[in-house]
């Protein structure tokens, strides 16, 4: 019986762990991350940018880590002097950006993946 | 009688005898299978980048066909976690035979026994196959499905019912088993008359009475006969590939459909992965849409017309060409012996090509199991694109013939003549020659 | 004469062992032979050749190719939709097109046999079976394949021609 008992908690425990790992692994790395923006990149029919309005101010820096979730985009911003980034399926790419001057930047995808490609596009709102 | 009994050797016996080992395998299992549906459900939606599909469809899908199978039989179904929630409700333990007997603890209905179930449910998966292993969602609820499905069966019927008439992969180990160099057996027959209890059949989750067991198909090799048998009169041997194939052993017709569908399956399957049709991968993945149900008319017309017909008509002419004549319902399931080593090498063909040149997601997906970014092992690295090499290709050419070599010694040894073997043999060699063609022609 | 009766079973059995050694040894031999055997072929002379390949979402256009053994291809390669890659199985060959953008890579094709392309940049659910068929020269190894399976089936009529299956099949 004592045996019984050792082999039901075992049971439990490991499938505890098998539950905690994403749970308390996703919360692990939103305490480390802080304030790093999760964005997501999808084509327009299915759903766009996972975000369509960023906001930040003047002078402080938004990091945003991108990833896609079905073919290769890219990111780039009207007004803003970058190098596109190319947000791969299943990679993560992260990036730093800083305004100077306030006003409502739009964030796109410049690599074609739809028919409706142009669509597939975002604000950041930059407050003074 | 060249058999190699495992209990004989002290640390193989301790390994097969005593209950921790296979419940400490069967617990992480467990686990593993719980992970593997969150990872599927909050993970990437990249496949590639997703624990369920590379483990589910690369990892275990691939050990199971190149591995567990060829070596082992049914050694998956023994250390296979989904029947255990239900068996522990069932027996009211883990960790101790089959005994208590809560839930209702129906008989299975006869019209529902055999193999049919397994082979619809095997022909199910290829129907919906391109969506199952390129979305990690859909993975998870068919792995979810299963486990609550077992579980519920567990409660309402006895034993392990889920497995012996449900399970697709029951089925496709038990059909293949029949080849493996493994099995359980009684030692002395002797022994087994003179006690009354029949103590092994009460604690056989499988439902299988080992001194009537002739074909290893219906046993899962869970060792629990083994280790109730007060009289040590259980054997597992190692034993000659293909031991349960031959004249005298007998076989029914569920035998043969399951055998079929899995024929047609891995021929459709080296076509719709590894062909170079793009409309027919793109038919198969919309699901719903006109183009889909003509893919599933043609797969169906393949797996249950085409197939099962150049069989019957194989069957039908050997059946002519023998001296004694059989009806052609025992002849169809005779003879689907034959399909049992042209279905098993046809289907370690098919993974040489499909899996290992997948492989090396493997090792990435341990480190990153959500596709979120995380390096846990330092294991990360960009996969490299798979390839198909000519070393595959020859590997792919010789378990072929080996295969061919393997199914046309079987249909000789059941056939009464050289003559009377010839149509079976001209049947592997068309389905051998078709999967040639599609994988590496 | 019990004894000798025995022991000339024996050697009948010895010898139908041997045989049967030797029969396996000839037949591995044999499927050596096909598997390996240079095949000597006249080659066409080796020309240069272009080829243009679509890509879209999730096939090949064409996706079945045919060269000669020696002979520098082209590929111009030019994506229709999203962004797609292709590379040759066994060959260093790699290219990545933006939709509508295309580009060109040359190769010595000095392999032979059946080579499958695959795409490179992931572009979807079906990527990893987005595939198309590349041909260098004659496929000798599907020839060698069907040849060994015709040694399989000799081989397993010989192998079970003096077993005792075959004669109580005949007898009865």
């Amino acid at each position: 019986m004592k045996k019984e008992i050792i082999a039901r908690s075992l049971v439990v425990f490991f499938i505890i762990i098998a539950i905690s790992i994403p749970f308390v692994g996703r919360w692990l790395i939103s305490r480390k991350q802080g304030t790093i923006i999760d964005l997501h990149a999808r084509t327009f029919e299915n759903g766009g940018w996972s975000m369509d309005t960023l906001q930040t101010r003047v002078g402080v820096p938004i990091r945003i880590r991108m990833t896609s979730e079905d073919v290769v985009h890219g990111f780039a911003i009207g007004g803003y002097e970058m190098i596109p980034l190319e947000v791969t399926p299943g990679e993560f790419v992260e990036t730093t950006l800083t305004f100077d001057k306030p006003g409502e930047y739009t964030f796109f995808c410049n690599r074609w993946c739809s028919p409706n490609h142009t669509r597939m596009r975002g604000i950041i709102e930059v407050m003074p | 009688m060249n058999r190699l009994d495992l209990t004989r050797t002290r640390w193989t016996n301790f390994l097969i005898r005593n209950r921790w080992p296979q419940f400490l395998i069967r617990a992480i299992t467990l686990a593993g299978f719980i992970f593997t549906i969150l990872a599927g459900l909050l993970g990437s939606v990249v496949g590639s980048h997703n624990f369920a599909i590379i483990f589910v469809w690369i990892a275990w899908w691939t050990a199971l066909k190149l591995f567990f199978i060829p070596f082992g039989g049914r050694s998956w179904c023994s250390i296979c976690p989904i029947p255990m929630p239900g068996e522990w409700i069932q027996n009211g333990g883990i960790l101790q035979p089959r005994g208590k007997n809560f839930g209702l603890g129906k008989r299975w209905p006869k019209f529902l026994r055999g193999r049919w179930l397994q082979a619809g449910g095997f022909m199910l998966v290829g129907l919906f196959g391109v969506i199952t292993l390129t979305s990690p969602s859909v993975t998870s609820i068919v792995l979810l499905i299963i486990l609550l499905l077992a579980f519920v069966l567990a409660l309402v019927f006895e034993r392990r019912s889920f497995c012996n008439y449900l399970c697709p992969i029951g089925g496709f180990t038990g059909l293949y088993a029949q080849a493996a160099p493994v099995e359980v057996r009684v030692k002395n027959p002797e022994i087994c008359s003179t006690h009354a209890q029949k103590s092994c059949y009460e604690a056989c989750p499988w439902g299988v009475y080992p001194l009537a067991l002739k074909s290893s198909a219906n046993c899962g090799l869970c060792m629990e006969c083994l280790r109730v048998c007060p009289s040590d009169n259980l054997a597992v041997n190692l034993r000659p590939w293909g031991s349960d194939l031959g004249p005298e052993t007998k076989h029914s017709l569920d035998e043969a459909f399951l055998g079929l569908v899995m024929v047609s399956s891995a021929l459709m399957d080296s076509a719709i992965f590894l062909g170079p049709w793009g409309q027919l991968k793109m038919a198969a993945y919309a699901i719903g849409t006109g183009s889909w149900f003509l893919f599933a008319g043609l797969f169906l017309v393949i797996a249950l017309m085409l197939v099962p017909g150049i069989y019957t008509l194989a069957v039908w002419i050997a059946n002519k060409l023998g001296e004694q004549k059989m009806n052609l319902r025992k002849a169809l399931a005779h003879q689907s012996q034959v399909l049992v080593p042209l279905g098993l090498t046809a289907w370690i063909a098919f993974t040489i090509s499909f899996a290992l040149a997948k492989f090396s997601y493997v090792l990435p997906v341990v480190s990153d199991p959500f596709g979120w970014g995380w390096n846990l092992l330092g294991t990360v690295a960009k996969p490299w694109v798979g390839q198909s090499t000519l070393t595959s290709m020859l590997l792919q050419v010789i378990v072929l013939a080996l295969g061919l070599f393997w199914s046309s010694r079987v249909a000789i040894k059941i056939s009464g003549s050289l003559k009377q073997a010839l149509p079976m043999i001209v049947f592997s060699a068309m389905t051998m020659v078709g999967m040639l063609w599609l994988l590496i022609g | 004469m019990m004894e000798e009766l025995l022991s000339t079973q024996e050697e009948l059995n010895h010898q139908s062992l041997q045989t049967k050694w030797r029969l396996m040894v000839l037949i591995s031999q044999c499927a050596l032979l096909i598997l390996f055997l240079p095949i000597p072929l006249v080659t066409p002379k080796p020309i240069d050749r272009l080829i243009h390949i679509d890509a879209t979402s999730f096939q090949f256009t064409p996706a079945e190719i045919k060269v000669n053994q020696g002979d520098r291809v082209t590929i111009e390669f030019v994506s229709t939709d999203v962004v797609h890659g292709i590379s040759i199985d066994g060959y260093d060959f790699q290219l990545t097109s933006d939709p509508g953008q295309p580009v060109t890579g040359t190769f010595v094709a000095s392999w032979p046999g059946m080579f499958r392309f695959r795409c490179s940049v992931a572009c979807g659910n079906l990527h990893p079976f987005m595939i198309g068929k590349l041909w260098v020269g004659p496929n000798l190894i599907l020839i060698r394949g069907v040849l060994l399976g015709i040694l399989a089936v000799v081989a397993a009529i010989f192998s079970l021609k003096k077993s005792k299956v075959l004669k109580t099949g005949k007898t009865s």
